[in-house]
């Protein structure tokens, strides 16, 4: 037997162990009593349409953006500012998520938050940011997308890199617009990764945890609650496994048929 | 052309606010005192660091721990840095070589280290709570070791695997010519050489388990085993809220990550990009 025939075996027997094993455990935890009481609570079809609701629109937001950071990125480099946005655009992805969110919410305080502040005087009036169910939600949002809209940029950065620049100077010459060269040079080369960085962004967000326990923690009234933290509620809450097995569970199959859509697209791709 | 010029500087900057309004809320408020903090300022008026020593002599309350919770977010990350090493680059090994295994097997254990990658992170928390229950790893090393581990390990592995299949092959028939065996080839030539590759995986492992809320939350329960973000989980319900301190904490916090990032740029972000393309 050679070193290198049997060198993969840790990664196989963490893989197992703490993944595998875990879920088939709990798996066989859940009864279907919990998983059919789940759809008469309120609280869990609230959870499940803010679900839907935060991955509907943060991944569409993300991405869009993502797109346009790369593009003036690697457009654009000679320009001073973007220099200075080149260097300082992973910081949000690099701090971790606790500091970023006590400021998100000391700067959201109704009374003395900085933007609140701003607002007021700018002569607007002050927005309940944590206080309302509506502008709690658009706080997650903002805030996941502050946080991860980083992560998307550089992936598209990287795939735009890879694109030779003969053929820009090619469609500069036939007189290209900026609008047509990114239709025609650049959307289609970098087409492939975009679909991925849009199946994986959507199926993270569906996992996102910090976003919604550290900005609102579930407020106002439990109402911005998502499956993840519903089923972490429930656990570190409550002590109440079976219940929380079954909440996560519940989304599984959706989680599943995404995962499965990008190994097929990864295969295909590669 | 000059136009453009402009409009692209006025993005740029728009785009940079976003990303630095955050960053400027906590400065500002860390260098308040405690009266000045409710005044909400857009600068502070005499800049102070008393929050920075509150938090740094343990002198407010809810810090009483601060450098225990410090030194246990700082071991767990190199402990998981130290094992997805190990890990991933024995699998990247194992991956890369052409004639070790069939190309069948190749398949499925890259897809199962994409499959692993893929899946949300969170939804495997209860899951391992459970696990870590079930034999006794709540509330240790091990346990939040072995989780936060885990959850890095698949993408570490495949950054492993795309260094590795950069290096000539030459090189190994040569060792091999020379008589080394595959085990000597790895740790004695291939590891050395690979020291780029060895710093991102760590550099990523040690961002991730410092920054990582979740597992450490679930696993650790008793106060002298939390890390530093679950020590800090008491700021979200105060209602005394000295705001200067935590906003001088969550500074203290994130300078690690935010250091190793920008002296580790180059081979992170080299390792990421290798992803990327290929992916």
């Amino acid at each position: 037997m050679k070193f290198e025939e049997i060198s993969f075996l840790p990664f196989i027997f963490f893989f197992c162990s703490l993944m595998i094993y875990p879920i088939i455990l709990s798996a066989s935890m859940i009864s279907l009593h919990d998983l059919l009481s789940l759809f008469r609570s309120d609280l869990y079809i609230q959870s499940l349409k803010n679900l839907l609701l935060f991955t509907g629109i943060a991944v569409p937001i993300k991405l869009v953006l993502a797109l346009f950071i790369s593009g003036i990125l690697s457009g654009f480099r000679k320009n001073k500012l973007v220099k200075i946005l080149g260097i300082m655009y992973p910081l949000p992805w690099a701090i971790p998520a606790m500091s970023a969110a006590l400021s998100f919410r000391w700067s959201l305080d109704y009374d003395f938050g900085i933007i609140n502040k701003m607002l007021s005087d700018l002569g607007l009036p002050k927005v309940p940011w944590l206080l309302t169910y509506p502008t709690a939600m658009l706080s997650i949002i903002i805030f996941h997308v502050w946080k991860w809209t980083p992560l998307w940029t550089l992936m598209l950065f990287a795939a735009r890199q890879v694109i030779p620049e003969e053929l820009y100077e090619a469609a500069r010459i036939d007189g290209a617009s900026s609008l047509q060269m990114f239709r025609n040079v650049t959307f289609p080369l970098i087409k492939g990764t975009f679909l991925i960085c849009l199946l994986l962004s959507s199926i993270w967000s569906m996992g996102e945890f910090e976003a919604i326990w550290l900005v609102t923690l579930g407020g106002p009234n439990q109402t911005t609650h998502t499956i993840t933290t519903l089923g972490i509620r429930e656990v570190f809450f409550y002590g109440n496994l079976d219940k929380g097995i079954a909440i996560y569970f519940s989304i599984f199959p959706l989680i599943a048929a995404l995962v499965v859509m990008i190994l097929f697209l990864l295969r295909r791709e590669s | 052309m000059k136009k453009q010029d402009f409009m692209v500087s006025f993005v740029a900057l728009l785009l940079l606010l976003w990303t630095l309004f955050p960053l400027y809320n906590m400065i500002v408020t860390s260098l308040e005192s405690y009266e000045e903090v409710w005044k909400t300022n857009y600068l502070p008026p005499k800049p102070t660091i008393e929050p920075y020593l509150q938090a740094i002599t343990q002198s407010y309350w809810r810090l009483h721990l601060f450098w225990m919770w410090l030194w246990n977010s700082l071991r767990i990350a190199f402990l998981v840095a130290l094992t997805s090493v190990i890990v991933s680059s024995l699998f990247g090994y194992s991956i890369s070589n052409k004639s070790s295994l069939s190309r069948r097997v190749k398949d499925a254990l890259s897809t199962t280290s994409i499959f692993a990658y893929i899946f949300p992170s969170s939804l495997l928390s209860i899951p391992m709570f459970i696990l870590m229950l079930k034999y006794n790893l709540l509330n240790t090393d091990v346990g939040l070791t072995l989780a936060l581990s885990i959850l890095t390990i698949p993408f570490n592995s495949w950054m492993a695997t795309q260094y590795f299949n950069e290096i000539p092959r030459e090189l190994r028939e040569a060792s091999q010519i020379d008589g080394a065996s595959t085990l000597t080839f790895f740790t004695k030539i291939l590891l050395p050489i690979s020291v780029p590759m060895i710093i991102a995986i760590s550099v990523y492992s040690f961002m991730f388990s410092w920054n990582n809320y979740l597992y450490p939350l679930l696993i650790m329960s008793s106060e002298e085993n939390f890390p530093l973000p679950i020590g800090m989980s008491s700021f979200l319900s105060a209602d005394d809220s000295p705001w200067n301190i935590f906003m001088a904490t969550s500074i203290i916090y994130a300078l690690p990550p935010v250091i190793v990032y920008y002296m580790f740029k180059r081979y992170l972000i080299s390792g990421l990009f290798k992803g990327a393309v290929k992916g």
